[in-house]
């Protein structure tokens, strides 16, 4: 991954290791840069201020501040961050709640890596 | 300061800010700058017009003077005074005039229009113009003899010539005494004017600095508003960049999201943005500027419509509670068709949402979220039957109490079996269709076994479960392709049918306990183990009464030696003496009227009998004294199943037969009466005297009977199947 | 019966897990019911707790093999028992979120909790439970429903 003007930083957030490995192992989107990985919502936060992502994946069911709290508390630091939710929680209710607190995508689990990518590209796309 | 709405409302706010501060601007430019600008420049015209003609009526004095001087010098030279006299009384009155209107001089209101006087209604002027009136007064009494002369002022003789007459020397002396008051009081009526005119000077000199300075003021505020309209017009732009960029996200939102997702304007017009789901939901590719309307009415009742519409506007109205108005959602789970699409289809039913998307405190638009609701309404309406499928408890009740309660605990019990069999032919790994298959058939016994025994004893609510077991059992018989997802609807009935009879279980303990706390304690601990075979004979006498009830015949079931069967073979002798018994009734034993007319007696006899082997175990006979069987009947059926070919046929003995009965498939399952066709019973007899390691036999003579014969060994192999869970 | 509905979406959970995460389908093998309270377990088993509109758990239980086989597919090199922990609840919790699309946000689902070697089994809240298993190449799993 080429450092450059262009680059943004992406931060992973899920309580799963492999789900975590994974988004970063397949996410091919030449602008991104996996700057951290978080497995709840208060390691997110922390992780988010030190590394000033630009781009978040959110998992929501979460030990330690669910996605939907760390959505609202991302937001509150930085308005313009790019929040893709990767949740398994497909109900529509869900959905709109975290787009209400400011999410920018939704993924639902379980996903393939051309899911991902695309549902990345979309989130890109829309800055 | 989040979401895009938030940041589109901040923007907005702002420029509420700016226009606000605009209009103050304005009203500080009018106030400050434009009437005082009005009005000094009202005093300039006004000053300037004074000036004017204050020094037009300066004239006046010099040329009362020269006037004067003009009558002195005719009466000098004995010329004709008249003339002077008259240009005299001339100006005198002009002066008169004048310095008249100059006292008389107002300040003005608004709209009056301006005369050449008005500025000298100033105080400053004022003074000067009271003291012009005095002095002009004083020196018009001295002319006022010149002013009065009348005729001429000579008389003429040869003699000394022309000479003054009387009247002439009054005019000289006042003449005289006139330019003498004139050496005072003319530089002091110039002395008025010139003050007059410095007055008025001062006041327009001032009028001029302070419209100047009004001007700078006037400059600065239309800087100031020139400075806020920028910063509005940035406002706007910010907030068209937050709009924008609102928009931008709410698109691919709608790109990710699989709800149908949609925003209402004002007129109930459907936006341009909308989630790819809306073309699945609605069937249509055209939903963006539709009218809210046009996509409901062709797939909702019109009633429903009105409804709708009359909602979706109310929830423009803003003293509306947002909680109060999600409450009467009347499109919270709406049923639709869609025109085109056969009745037959399963319902559909759509789930609308409504959120109002506010600018600041303003209703900007409606989000309407859409999505399919026909799985959760169908699981409401599925768990609303099984609630009301459980009220029919009472009727479980009042069934149980008919029941004899003897057989109601061997068929508690066997039942129990029975369904735990079932249970575990189901937990058996299967992954290929022929597994699958097996195991149907294997099921189908077990269950059809229930079914019996509860009819038998009258258990309506079991009987009615296991049909419904066996019926999905034939429907998976014909189905190819069978997989595990097929056998859902088998482990939930299984599982209805455990509850169920956990339930009977509970009510007869409770029924027992209530027997027990009524009945005298003598009464109590009669022994009532011993009893276990000959509830099979009751039960079987039961059975035969109500199946011969049900097809118009009339049957008796005599028993013997049943009583001997060891326990562990009861439930298998109850299995198939179930099925013989009811096959006999329906098949072999004919109707009184046939049997009459036969010589026989109207009710048919069925008689079992088990007898001891000894080694060889024992043997159980199944005898109905009916019609009997007919060869020919069963080849042509066996012919039709597919069971043997046409060359075939023709070289089967009566044995061969006769032997056709006990083959799979040789009845298709396809009457699902409760009382199934007589060859399933015989493929299940046939396969539970096989799974004990048991054979069976027919022999029958056409119109006197049917005796089915089974063979059981003696027990250390037998029944394993059976008894164990 | 809404039982079979009911059943049926957290099957379709299941299947659209393994074709996802691995593009093969896997089968329903034949389901039964847990009589005695006793499902038994593979080497590891992901638990969610269910809360709100309906009580009980949901279960997805699977032998080390399968797992290990389910990581490669997903390009996962690290079979740590760390990992299969991970995927196994990771599996149950897709599973149980994915039933929400239908049966709403009132199905209220915990965060997995994950059993290893759990010879014991998994407690579940009443007797009888449905028990349906997941075959997928030569492994096979279990998907454990135990609802009120």
């Amino acid at each position: 991954m080429s450092e450059g003007p262009n680059v943004l930083k992406m931060l992973i957030v899920d309580d799963s290791n492999i789900i975590r490995r994974r988004i970063e192992r397949s996410q091919q989107i030449d602008r991104l840069e996996v700057v951290g990985a978080a497995a709840n919502g208060v390691e997110a936060v922390e992780l988010f201020r030190r590394t000033g992502a630009d781009v978040v994946t959110m998992d929501l069911t979460m030990p330690e501040m669910d996605g939907i709290e760390c959505v609202t508390e991302l937001v509150r630091i930085r308005p313009d961050v790019l929040i893709l939710v990767i949740s398994a929680l497909a109900d529509k209710a869900t959905a709109v709640e975290a787009i209400e607190r400011g999410a920018n995508g939704f993924l639902c689990k379980p996903f393939t890596d051309r899911q991902l990518n695309g549902a990345l590209e979309e989130l890109l796309a829309g800055r | 300061m989040k979401s895009p709405v938030e940041q589109d409302a901040v923007a907005r706010s702002r420029v509420r800010v700016d226009i606000l501060l605009i209009a103050a601007a304005c009203v500080a430019f009018v106030g400050a700058v434009f009437i005082p600008g009005l009005r000094l420049a009202k005093t300039l015209s006004n000053d300037a017009a004074a000036l004017k003609f204050v020094s037009e009526q300066r004239r006046y004095s010099l040329a009362i003077q020269s006037a004067v001087a003009a009558v002195q010098d005719r009466l000098d030279s004995g010329g004709y005074v008249q003339t002077p006299i008259d240009q005299l009384r001339r100006d005198a009155q002009a002066l008169t005039e004048a310095t008249n209107r100059m006292g008389a001089a107002q300040a003005i209101g608004w709209f009056d229009a301006p005369t050449e006087t008005t500025a000298l209604a100033d105080a400053d002027v004022k003074a000067s113009v009271t003291a012009l009136a005095a002095e002009w007064s004083a020196y018009r009494r001295r002319l006022q003899p010149l002013f009065e002369f009348q005729g001429i002022p000579y008389f003429d003789s040869e003699s000394a010539g022309t000479h003054l007459n009387p009247a002439g020397r009054r005019l000289a002396e006042a003449t005289t005494s006139a330019l003498r008051a004139a050496r005072e009081a003319i530089p002091k009526i110039d002395a008025d004017f010139n003050g007059i005119g410095d007055a008025l000077q001062k006041s327009s000199a001032a009028a001029a600095s302070t419209l100047s300075l009004v001007m700078l003021l006037g400059l600065l505020l239309a800087a100031t508003m020139v400075a806020l309209g920028i910063m509005l017009q940035l406002g706007r732009q910010r907030q068209e960049e937050a709009v924008l960029e609102a928009k931008r996200q709410a698109d691919s939102i709608f790109r990710t999201m699989k709800e149908g997702l949609f925003l209402l304007d004002r007129d109930l017009v459907i936006g341009a943005a909308h989630s790819a789901a809306m073309r699945d939901l609605f069937k249509r590719d055209d939903v963006a500027g539709l009218t809210f309307e046009d996509l409901l009415k062709d797939i909702v009742p019109a009633k429903t419509l009105a409804t709708a519409m009359k909602f979706v506007r109310v929830l423009w109205t803003e003293r509306t509670n947002e909680n109060l108005v999600k409450s009467i959602n009347p499109l919270g789970e709406v049923e639709v068709h869609f025109p085109g699409e056969s009745g037959s289809a399963a319902p559909q039913y759509l789930e609308f949402d409504f959120h109002r998307v506010r600018s600041g405190t303003d209703i900007s638009h409606i989000l309407v979220s859409v999505s399919d609701a026909s799985a959760r309404v169908a699981l409401g309406h599925e768990l609303k039957a099984a609630q009301d499928q459980s009220q029919s408890q009472i009727d479980t009740l009042l069934g149980l109490l008919r029941v004899d309660p003897k057989q109601l605990a061997s068929f508690l019990g066997d039942s129990d079996v029975a369904l735990q069999m079932v249970n575990s032919i189901l937990r058996e790994p299967a992954r290929e269709e022929s597994a699958f298959r097996k195991k149907v058939d294997s099921i189908f016994r077990q269950v059809h076994a229930v079914k019996g025994e509860a009819a038998a004893i009258g258990l309506t609510t079991i009987e009615d479960r296991a049909h419904r077991f066996e019926e999905d059992l034939r429907a998976l018989r014909e189905k190819g392709d069978l997989s595990g997802n097929d056998f859902l609807p088998l482990i939930v009935k299984l599982d209805d049918l455990f509850t169920h009879l956990q339930s009977i279980r509970d009510l007869v303990a409770k029924l027992s306990r209530l027997q027990q706390a009524a009945a005298p304690a003598a009464e109590r601990g009669a022994p009532a183990s011993a009893a276990a075979p000959t509830d099979v004979d009751s039960m079987l006498k039961q059975l035969a009464e109500k199946v011969g009830h049900e097809n118009g015949k009339a049957a008796r079931v005599e028993s013997a030696g049943l009583e001997a069967l060891p326990n562990a073979y009861r439930r298998l002798v109850k299995d198939i003496a179930v099925q013989a018994v009811r096959n006999a009734v329906m098949h072999g034993i004919e109707t009184p009227q046939a049997r009459r007319a036969a010589g026989k007696d109207p009710c048919g006899l069925i008689r079992i009998e088990v007898e001891p082997q000894g080694a060889d175990g024992f043997r159980l006979s199944i005898e109905d004294d009916g019609q009997g069987l007919s060869t020919q009947k069963i080849v042509a059926t066996a012919m039709q199943r597919g069971l043997v070919s046409a060359d075939e046929a023709p070289t089967l003995g009566p044995k061969q037969a006769l032997r056709l009965l006990f083959r799979a498939g040789f009845s298709t399952y396809d009457k699902s009466t409760k009382d199934a066709g007589r060859g399933v019973g015989m493929n299940l007899i046939a396969n539970l005297v096989q799974e004990a390691g048991g054979r069976i036999g027919v022999s029958t003579a056409p119109g006197k009977f049917t005796r089915f014969t089974v063979n059981l060994p003696v027990l250390q192999s037998a029944g394993k199947n059976h008894e164990a869970a | 019966m809404f039982r079979e509905t009911e059943l049926r979406i957290f099957i379709d959970g299941a299947l659209r897990v393994f074709e996802t995460l691995t593009n093969q389908a896997a089968t329903v093998g034949s389901p039964y019911l847990v009589t005695d309270g006793k499902p038994g377990t593979y080497d590891f088993a992901g638990v969610i707790d269910i809360t709100g509109i309906r009580k009980g758990l949901v279960y997805f239980t699977a032998p080390r093999g399968m797992l290990t086989v389910l990581l490669m597919r997903m390009q996962e090199t690290d079979t740590s028992e760390e990992n299969m922990r991970d995927l196994v609840g990771e599996v149950a919790n897709t599973i149980s979120g994915n039933a929400r699309r239908d049966l709403g946000k009132g199905f209220v689902i915990s965060v997995p909790n994950v059993l290893a070697n759990a010879s014991e089994g998994v407690g579940l809240p009443h007797a009888r439970c449905f028990v349906i298993p997941i075959n997928w190449r030569t492994h096979a799993a279990k998907l454990v429903v135990c609802l009120q």
